[in-house]
């Protein structure tokens, strides 16, 4: 072999993956080869930097927690609103609300609870749909959805979405400060119905407080809590403003 | 002798399964995340990301382990799981590329101040997947054209014409031997 061995024939000679009469042919030519001699220690090197950095208790546990999500989004989202109002109601997915800060998780529904709804419909005609509480939620092509809330005791309703990307997109309102809510305790529906584009998972999230937060508060905290969650928006924590918040996450066709 | 596929059980891991990922954090651990480092530049995306190439590894582990260089399949899944991470981030790498082109020494003779993984990084971004793939696993693999090829499922003369058209602005010129 007279020209260097490639890096990565090298690590695969090292890893004993070679067949026989490569292995020796490359073994040959690290024999002679200071460069090549002298990359290996480089990959004996990297070998310690790694396990010295990563434990494997630690790559094991997030082994374990990566099997349990959903593949990443390849895509970066965008989300069209769509002005066209929908068609009469089904019953629709319940969104999971996590707790007002420093309470306990709301389970359930009761007068005067807060309460955010998502309803899935497809293109004309099709029939919409209910979703399991409290997993992701798999979109197909074309289905659209709509944020309905009973407002409890709030009087303010903000909702973002937040896709694989850390791209963060204001769903209602755009801009500005929150939206009023519809004092009565009945299921109301947000305007328009929504199409998430793009692939992987979208987290929408509904905050409902008692005090006018902007969007641009809301969207900071959700940028936040995607960093903390290193990206993986299933593991998104609560978000750090007042009020009672609701996620759910939406898997894109 | 088979294994069955990762299950992911309450309580934990069973031993034969601690034991097959116990293998691969060592064999392939350090060129698995050393990859995502690369195109991610960030050690705690890459790490994510690196444990997302596991456990798909995990789950396919029959057939990754009847692959003739289950490191070959790994450093594949990894460059094409973050390349498309990347790809979702355009105006960061843009930003990126530009900020790196304007650190660029002036002169000719090509990239000489560059190592060639830095350069094939820096512009990855101006070209579509393939292109990218087909760069890194040539350039900083050091694959072979037939090798690249094979992985990517595509015929030599394509791959040839991808990495013309990066040599074209890279100035990393084909070798001349593969």
């Amino acid at each position: 072999m007279a020209e260097h061995v490639g890096e990565l024939m090298l690590r695969r000679l090292r890893l004993g993956e070679l067949a026989r009469a490569e292995a020796e042919s490359a073994t040959r030519h690290v024999e002679g080869c200071g460069d090549c001699r002298a990359r290996l220690r480089d990959l004996d090197e990297e070998q310690r930097r790694f396990q010295q950095e990563i434990s494997f208790e630690r790559f094991s546990a997030g082994v374990t927690r990566a099997a349990r999500r959903p593949p990443p989004s390849r895509i970066p989202a965008r989300v069209a609103p769509v002005l066209a109002m929908a068609a009469a109601l089904a019953i629709g997915v319940a969104l999971v609300p996590l707790a007002r800060h420093g309470e306990s998780r709301i389970k359930g529904a009761t007068k005067g609870t807060a309460e955010v709804a998502l309803r899935i419909a497809g293109p004309a005609g099709a029939p919409q749909r209910d979703a399991a509480l409290g997993a992701p939620e798999v979109l197909s092509r074309g289905e659209r959805v709509r944020i309905g809330y009973k407002p409890g005791e709030h009087k303010y309703l903000v909702s973002v979405s937040v896709d694989e990307q850390g791209v963060v997109t204001p769903l209602y309102p755009e801009q500005g400060p929150a939206l009023a809510v519809e004092p009565e305790p009945s299921m109301h529906y947000l305007p328009g119905s929504l199409e998430f584009y793009g692939r992987g998972a979208e987290r929408v999230i509904v905050v409902l407080s008692e005090r006018p937060l902007t969007v641009d508060e809301v969207k900071a905290a959700a940028k936040l809590a995607y960093d903390e969650a290193h990206g993986d928006v299933l593991r998104m924590p609560e978000l750090r403003v007042p009020g009672e918040q609701f996620h759910q996450t939406l898997l894109k066709p | 002798m088979t294994r069955p596929a990762f299950q992911v059980l309450e309580g934990g891991l069973q031993e034969e399964d601690r034991a097959s990922l116990r293998e691969l954090y060592e064999r392939y651990g350090p060129a698995v995340f050393g990859r995502c480092l690369y195109l991610l530049k960030d050690r705690a995306r890459a790490e994510d990301a690196m444990q997302d190439v596991f456990a798909r590894a995990m789950t396919h582990l029959h057939g990754f382990r009847a692959e003739a260089s289950p490191l070959t399949w790994l450093m594949k899944i990894a460059t094409n799981h973050c390349l498309n991470q990347v790809r979702g981030e355009r105006a960061g790498w843009r930003s990126l590329f530009e900020r790196q082109e304007r650190a660029r020494p002036e002169g000719h003779g090509g990239p000489s101040v560059m190592e060639t993984r830095e350069l094939v990084r820096t512009l990855l971004s101006r070209f579509d997947k393939e292109t990218q793939a087909a760069a890194v696993h040539y350039h900083v693999d050091e694959m072979t054209l037939e090798e690249v090829a094979a992985l990517l499922g595509r015929s030599v003369p394509t791959v040839r014409k991808r990495l013309e058209s990066f040599a074209r602005i890279s100035g990393q010129e084909l070798r001349s031997h593969g």
